[in-house]
């Protein structure tokens, strides 16, 4: 799916908005829609590990194989749908560190609370 | 906006946190304060698959009917940006429906908001989201109101840019929710 992006120019100019010149070269509304199948395929895979025998299946490999699907579809929407692939790098390490440090924060709150064990 | 949504992340974290915490403490309390045992309602019980399954699906086809309109203001077609923005609010419509009916649905099998622990982190978590996609339905009216009286147009399309932003962080947030708190057993 990535190799048909077109990658913003290394000595792309940026507004004041963060927006990269490169903005010519977002995707086409058809590029739009492929990603929103590929979108709706994962989760048509998400809802099918509800079922007993899909569940039974994947066995100890059923939650990564969710938080797997759930970080895919995360990024994909990001880097596509909220541009993030196109506009300056600095937009994405603002969003990250928020993602990043609610993380931190929360995997150390769980682990105190002895939600692991 | 980039670094409101990084705080938004803070708060969402705190909630779907508070929810892992609790997901399994649905004992509920009688009259008297003591526990009922783990007899009480719990998500096996009560939880819809299929049903939210669909309401995921609507919103995450909103998130790519509000790409197009972003993609239609800096085209400059007027026309097919109302078009978009009145889809992905009708969606967006669509899903807080099925969250009202499913809110109802729990409630009638005895599942309220301060039922057990479990519950009320449930209904904090969810209605949390729920009033996020109802801001941005009124901020896609908005933008639908300000295209007509020609205040939004491809040379201002920041302000569509950053509505859409807000449009897709909601839907990346219910990806995590719908996983976290419905699909993981």
């Amino acid at each position: 799916m990535s190799s048909t992006a077109v990658p913003a120019p290394e000595s792309a100019v940026t507004d004041a908005d963060g927006h990269d010149e490169a903005h010519e070269d977002h995707p086409t509304d058809g590029k739009y829609i492929q990603i929103a199948i590929f979108l709706a395929v994962l989760t048509a895979l998400e809802v099918a590990t509800a079922f007993e025998s899909v569940e039974d299946l994947l066995g100890v490999a059923l939650i990564p194989s969710l938080l797997l699907m759930m970080f895919v579809k995360f990024w994909v929407v990001a880097m596509w749908f909220m541009h993030l692939r196109f506009d300056n790098k600095i937009l994405t390490q603002l969003f990250m560190f928020g993602l990043v440090l609610a993380t931190v924060v929360y995997v150390a709150a769980l682990s105190a609370f002895g939600f692991w064990f | 906006m980039w670094v409101f949504l990084g705080s938004e992340c803070l708060l969402f974290g705190a909630l779907i946190s508070t929810f892992l915490l609790y997901k399994g403490r649905h004992a509920g309390l009688v009259d008297d304060g003591t526990l009922t045992g783990l007899a009480a309602i719990g998500p096996d019980d009560v939880f819809d698959i299929p049903f939210t399954s669909l309401s995921s699906f609507v919103l995450l086809m909103s998130s790519l009917t509000m790409v197009l309109a972003v993609s239609a203001v800096q085209r400059g077609d007027d026309a097919r940006l109302r078009v978009w923005l009145a889809t992905t609010a009708t969606l967006g419509s669509l899903f807080i429906a099925g969250q009202v009916y499913e809110f109802t649905s729990f409630v009638r099998e005895g599942m309220g908001y301060t039922t057990s622990i479990f519950s009320s982190a449930f209904y904090t978590l969810t209605g949390f989201h729920g009033i996020h996609v109802t801001v941005g339905i009124i901020m896609l009216v908005a933008m639908i109101g300000m295209s007509v009286t020609g205040r939004v147009n491809k040379d201002n399309a920041e302000a569509i840019e950053i509505v859409g932003l807000y449009w897709h962080f909601v839907d990346v947030v219910w990806i995590f929710v719908f996983t976290i708190v419905y699909l993981i057993p």
